[in-house]
């Protein structure tokens, strides 16, 4: 999958889950920058993702996932 | 050992590192290791030799199941899963026999009348860490997240002992490449200087803050029938220090100690008590612990719910943190204190999705006063006990003092007891200061930060 691809599916998702139809992210949006993405919020998101790109994470990478780039990158990675 | 004794302070440490370093600058890596490794398990013993044993059988048999998962992980998904399970089978009932057999078997016995035998065995030192931190590798290892490592480098990422005793819970990801790397093998002024900064702060946040204030709290907590009101908020606050200087002390003092060997370990405080809700308070608080519950408790029960709701997210909010009361020890207590801090959660995350107004005033009252009083049964031995402090919180035994605290009645001649309510000087003083320092200064991370920047060094590892 393309990353604008990616990228306008992500938007998509975080549009909805953090209730904001606005919002626009770049592979440098992290948790810090949407007030919404506490550790709650962060497994729904986690989920949808997983649900949409068809992809799988394992427990010990959500850590890491808390910003829109590592998110996409390893999107790419588990879909390549 | 403890970090805080002179044993430690003027033995152990400075030959552990002074060694460390020779080896590495004869570029006996692997003896380096082995090295930190033994000394570890030194550090381990030399508080009661009888626990050495069960340190090391679970590290055993982890290491055992780790190599089962690895080989079953080329076989198929299901067999590595199988293992994982036994894996943390074994890993539950090691834990849950020398922490909470007695318990249940006491509960069984003086609920239904069932003659089970106690046990009676001490808790082995830092079991309930170094179990946690093998489960999460386990389930990293199963995941393959984990690269296939030699027995030495486990054993050494388990048995550290900076963490070995009392945290940070460490993640293998945040280790294992530290310990790999070359340059942390070359002796570096800078992390000495900055780890020893660390201990100092950890050494008087222990010493002249909490250890003063724990005879006074264990008078009150556990000695006496019946308190008055300000006899109770005052130990209820003593004792929020206490615990807050004495536990943040000790973590100053293992990232200290490990820094001086060039390992830096995670945060486990940022400032908890400047907290504006119980949401912010677990992110500052214990913060491995809470990474360490969010990842491989509060996820898979998430995940087990197969589709989600809002609601689902608090009901597993709440298992999460009735768990980890459970886990902080074998006691009503500990499982009180962790279902008020879970109903809590899930009143903030309603408050919060409500987006109704908390003035963060408000917000820090009233965090503070609930996490206060949740350390009441934190530290009570018994919830009849933690009552006691509450009846007199609640003002229910008057404003006098009801008891006569033992100690040295006074300081440099000076009565430092206010006759009549039971005030003290001394804990006044102690309290006051410890929120002096915890809102008018950096916390410790802080201080090293810019200490480390001060001396001009990058702020990257080494």
């Amino acid at each position: 999958m393309e990353t604008d691809e990616i990228s306008l599916r992500l938007t998509r998702i975080f549009r909805d889950i953090f209730e904001d139809p606005g919002l626009t992210i770049t592979p440098q949006t992290s948790a810090r920058d949407i007030s919404n993405w506490d550790s709650l919020n962060h497994v729904t998101l986690i989920m949808e993702v997983e649900r949409a790109f068809g992809v799988r994470f394992a427990l010990g990478e959500l850590q890491d996932l808390k910003n829109v780039g590592a998110l996409m990158s390893l999107i790419r990675k588990r879909q390549s | 050992m403890l970090f805080n004794s002179a044993p430690y302070i003027f033995g152990f440490l400075p030959i552990v590192v002074l060694v460390y370093f020779l080896l590495n600058r004869q570029h006996w890596v692997q003896a380096a290791k082995w090295w930190l490794a033994a000394a570890s398990i030194v550090f381990y013993a030399w508080w009661n030799v009888a626990n050495l044993p069960i340190l090391l059988v679970s590290l055993l048999v982890n290491w055992a199941v780790v190599n089962a998962i690895w080989r079953a992980n080329e076989v198929s998904d299901s067999a590595a899963k199988r293992v994982l399970i036994i894996g943390l089978v074994f890993n539950l009932l090691y834990l849950g026999c020398f922490k909470y057999y007695d318990f249940l078997a006491r509960s069984m016995n003086s609920t239904f009348g069932a003659a089970l035998p106690l046990l009676n065995v001490a808790l082995p030192l830092g079991i309930s860490f170094f179990t946690l931190t093998q489960i999460a590798y386990l389930v990293d290892v199963r995941e393959r997240l984990v690269k296939r490592q030699k027995f030495l480098n486990y054993a050494l990422f388990v048995l550290f002992f900076p963490h070995l005793i009392i945290g940070p819970i460490l993640h293998h990801k945040d280790m294992m490449p530290q310990f790999a790397t070359l340059r942390s093998k070359v002796f570096s002024l800078e992390n000495l200087a900055t780890g020893l900064l660390l201990f100092g702060i950890g050494f008087a946040k222990k010493a002249l803050i909490a250890d003063p204030l724990s005879a006074y709290v264990r008078f009150y907590f556990d000695d006496t029938p019946i308190l008055g009101t300000v006899e109770a908020w005052q130990v209820a606050l003593a004792f929020t220090c206490q615990l807050y200087f004495d536990f943040s002390g000790y973590i100053d003092m293992a990232l200290g100690s490990a820094l001086m060997l060039n390992i830096r370990m995670p945060e486990n405080f940022n400032s908890p008590l400047r907290a504006r809700s119980v949401i912010e308070f677990w992110s500052r608080w214990h913060m491995t612990l809470t990474n360490f519950l969010t990842t491989y408790i509060y996820t898979p029960i998430l995940y087990a719910f197969r589709t989600l709701s809002f609601r689902k997210s608090l009901i597993a909010v709440f298992i999460t943190f009735f768990i980890a009361g459970i886990w902080h020890g074998a006691a009503w207590t500990f499982i009180l204190f962790g279902a008020m801090h879970g109903v809590a959660l899930t009143v903030n995350h309603i408050w919060r999705r409500s987006r109704w107004p908390m003035p963060a005033i408000v917000g820090w009252a009233l965090t503070f006063l609930f996490v206060t009083c949740t350390f009441v049964l934190f530290r009570a031995k018994s919830v009849h006990d933690a009552g006691k402090v509450f009846a007199g919180m609640l003002g229910l035994n008057g404003t006098a003092a009801l008891n006569r605290w033992p100690g040295s009645p006074d300081l440099l001649g000076y009565s430092m007891s206010h006759a009549g309510t039971g005030l003290d000087m001394r804990v006044v003083f102690l309290v006051g200061l410890s929120a002096f320092l915890v809102f008018a200064f950096r916390n410790s991370g802080e201080l090293a930060a810019r200490f480390r920047s001060h001396l001009g060094g990058p702020r990257g590892n080494g």
